[in-house]
């Protein structure tokens, strides 16, 4: 029997010792049959309206007789707990399911979590912010060349002038823009440090389809591409093209522009993405956790159409 | 305790995305060779790239 610091509240919960305690079923339970000792004298027959307020890992029990109440609190026990007090041999049948005051396994603050993810993206968006701001985007070749088909039976390849990258180890983006059209040409690049003989070799496609079917009009790729060669360090480089293209068109101009140091924003959409992982994951385990407690209560998470909850049943 | 670990699971991360952009790292798959020849600037054809005769795109839709 409570006696102080007990408050039934409304709406559903209870206080008891300033802890708020959750409505999790009222019931009704009847007296069948009596086998083993009780602490107040029970019979055959007794009626009595139960409620439980929950808490983990404590419940708050109210039974209602005809003109008695008594309230009883009580504290989860892991069954190895049992096990151990009672020197009972062998282990504890399997927990199934989650009881109604089961602790959770997530013994964490979600919201806490959720709240440093929040501080590590506003640092993430700072970090971009900054790095963008500090990025050189130095233009250091732009060149507009012209793929001919009459030509191009000899060697199609070439080179362009030498150009400098200055500073530290950084990046460097190879956009080609071409105005083909329903048409596609390809660029193998060898971008090469003319000092020491290394190399980044890639090959890119320029083209561009659109057209009119049964679905609608439709286009495909783009008239503009863009690479970014990785860790370039500072010296002289040039570029090897060799244009390849289809041999329906004649001529096909093409620009090429190389810029020295661009920020990658992929590089923070990969951070954003691997931060919100163990928040996702914790949420969701705490989620399935208190879904499966509650599922058992009156008051389950997801109410199917055209079924009911237990208080429901029993009434 | 994982409050604990995720911070330094968030500083590391943070700091791999710093240093990664600070080192220009990029996402674009690119082939990287050592010694080329210096002939390459007079002679362009004397080099291959390893992604000539590659499947090109020949066609839309």
């Amino acid at each position: 029997m409570l006696e102080s610091g007990f408050s039934a509240g409304t709406g559903g919960s209870a206080n008891y010792l300033g802890e708020e305690y959750k409505h999790f079923q009222s019931s009704e339970a009847n007296t069948d049959f009596v086998l083993g000792e009780f602490p107040w004298q029970v019979r055959v027959g007794e009626h009595a309206a139960i409620t439980d307020y929950v808490h983990p890992p404590r419940v708050l029990s109210s039974e209602k007789l005809d003109k008695e109440v008594t309230w009883s609190i009580g504290e989860y026990m892991y069954g190895r707990e049992i096990w151990d007090t009672f020197k009972l041999p062998g282990s504890p049948p399997e927990a199934v399911g989650v009881y109604e005051n089961q602790p959770s396994p997530v013994t964490i603050n979600v919201t806490s979590i959720w709240l440093a993810f929040a501080a590590f993206a506003v640092f993430l968006l700072v970090l971009m912010i900054g790095f963008d701001l500090r990025a050189k985007k130095e233009p250091v070749l732009h060149e507009t060349y012209q793929y001919d088909r009459a030509e191009a039976k000899g060697e199609t390849s070439f080179v362009t002038d030498v150009f400098e990258l200055t500073g530290r180890i950084s990046n460097v983006q190879v956009k080609t823009h071409a105005p083909v059209d329903n048409h596609w040409i390809y660029l193998n690049y060898a971008l090469i440090n003319q000092d020491t003989g290394e190399a980044w070799d890639f090959g890119r496609e320029v083209s561009y389809y659109h057209g009119y079917d049964s679905d609608g009009s439709w286009t495909e790729g783009r008239q503009s591409d863009s690479v970014v060669v990785p860790s370039v360090p500072p010296g002289h480089y040039y570029l090897r093209i060799e244009p390849e293209a289809d041999s329906s068109l004649p001529r096909i101009p093409y620009s090429v522009d190389v810029i020295h140091d661009v920020p990658v924003f992929g590089i923070y959409g990969i951070a954003f993405l691997v931060l919100l992982v163990p928040p996702l994951l914790i949420s969701w385990r705490a989620f399935t956790f208190e879904r499966s407690r509650w599922s058992e209560s009156d008051h389950p998470p997801l109410q199917l159409p055209g079924t009911t909850s237990s208080s429901e049943d029993d009434s | 305790m994982f409050r604990k670990l995720y911070l330094l699971f968030g500083f590391l991360t943070l700091s791999t995305a710093a240093f990664g952009q600070y080192r220009g790292w990029s996402l674009d798959t690119v082939n990287q060779l050592k010694n080329v020849p210096k002939s390459v600037r007079d002679n362009p054809g004397s080099y291959r790239s390893v992604y000539s005769g590659y499947h090109h795109y020949t066609g839309g839709k």
